[in-house]
């Protein structure tokens, strides 16, 4: 027993000690694991943003809610994103089909992740399911929607159209806002 | 048996996470000798950027590309909060953000970029074999992968800012994700006198890892 449990012992104090402190970033990643809102319940990520400031998209008319939607400002030459919550109302679950729009050539689902040796990775979602009753943020650091090959510049105060196509709740129409980026994460409140 | 040394890892990893995530308040800045170093690159107006001539303000250093809609402008917001938050010592410090998409990423793309952010940024770029040199001394992992999306293609990176003093020497590495707060108080130590000159060792780690 104790022949196993000593060397067991004594790497988790070297192994939690140096991810702890990690000064060379070495280990990034083990700390600071998953972007902030990526694994978190809906609910968490709502309540840590702040009070209305900004006014952001809201689209409740199918049973696919459409919740908190924006972008920001960026040249037409790189990729934009567009944050939002979707929220399947309904007792089924649905699926999003396709993303479509006059403003930009191609619309993809994106999610950033963070390997184990502080590598980012940005890869394409080819699938969003929602199950009924499920909230998915896309928040910075997250998911987003990405917009490759915008025809225009986004500046603050412009919007994108969007259309989001869904297996059972339909299309649904959107006017993205374009919001001024600040050194925060977007201010909001959930419009209940 | 096997039980039981499962309870005392978790049990000790529990412990010793939650005392040194209580060290990890304070920064331990030191000198870096074996990671960084000087480069030369060109910034979004044309001018060089020699890193060892730097003797004017601090430098925050991070590494991206363009084409990267998510983490990247995250940074580049966060730098903007960095700045706000060091009040008069804003001006003691520049924010450079060098590119690891030469290819893509020109100069003038590189300057309209950062009007959206900071005009005041720094968007440094060099050639491939330029860029790569720096990368490797600064340990930043990155991979150039093809995408079978209109993207085309991502650049797979490591995170992070790298803390260059006046002398252009390398003082701290903030993992990804530290919060705005840590870079101003990191900034803060060096503007005061109040961070150690020793040269850091390496980690136990690091060695086996390098």
């Amino acid at each position: 027993m104790k022949y196993f449990a000593l060397p067991l012992l004594v790497l988790s104090f070297l192994v939690t000690s140096t991810f702890a402190e990690d000064p060379h970033g070495a280990m990034q990643g083990m700390n600071h694991s998953m972007p902030a809102g990526h694994k978190m319940p809906a609910g968490h990520t709502m309540k840590t943003m702040p009070a209305a400031t900004l006014k952001l998209g809201f689209n409740r008319t199918k049973a696919v809610h459409l919740n908190n939607f924006y972008a920001y400002p960026t040249i037409k030459s790189v990729p934009g994103s567009v944050y939002l919550h979707f929220e399947n109302t309904a007792k089924k679950s649905d699926e999003l089909l396709k993303i479509t729009s006059k403003d930009v050539k191609t619309v993809e689902l994106h999610e950033t992740t963070m390997e184990k040796n502080g590598m980012m990775l940005m890869r394409q979602v080819k699938k969003l399911v929602l199950k009924s009753g499920e909230t998915k943020p896309f928040v910075p650091g997250g998911s987003h929607i990405m917009l490759i090959g915008l025809k225009k510049n986004l500046k603050k105060g412009d919007t994108v159209d969007l259309t989001l196509q869904f297996k059972n709740a339909g299309k649904i129409n959107i006017k993205v806002p374009v919001i001024r980026r600040s050194g925060k994460t977007p201010t909001h409140s959930m419009h209940h | 048996m096997i039980k039981q040394s499962i309870k005392y890892l978790i049990f000790f990893s529990l412990f010793f996470s939650l005392v040194s995530s209580g060290q990890a308040d304070i920064l331990h800045i030191k000198v870096y000798d074996d990671v960084g170093g000087d480069f030369t690159l060109t910034d979004q107006h044309g001018k060089s950027f020699v890193m060892s001539e730097q003797n004017e303000k601090l430098t925050l250093l991070f590494f991206g590309y363009l084409n990267c809609p998510d983490i990247c402008p995250m940074t580049l917001s966060e730098m903007m909060e960095v700045k706000s938050l060091l009040g008069a010592n804003k001006n003691q410090v520049q924010f450079a953000m060098v590119t690891l998409d030469p290819e893509r990423d020109t100069q003038e793309q590189l300057r309209l970029y950062m009007m959206n952010f900071d005009p005041e940024f720094l968007g440094l770029y060099g050639d491939r074999k330029t860029t790569d040199e720096i990368a490797k001394r600064y340990h930043v992992l990155h991979k150039k992968r093809i995408l079978r999306s209109g993207l085309g293609y991502s650049v797979d990176h490591s995170g992070g800012a790298y803390l260059v003093d006046k002398k252009g020497r390398l003082r701290y590495i903030f993992p990804s994700k530290s919060p705005a707060s840590r870079f101003v108080q990191g900034i803060e130590m060096i503007l005061e006198g109040k961070a150690s000159e020793e040269i850091r060792k390496p980690t136990w780690l690091e060695k086996l890892v390098r």
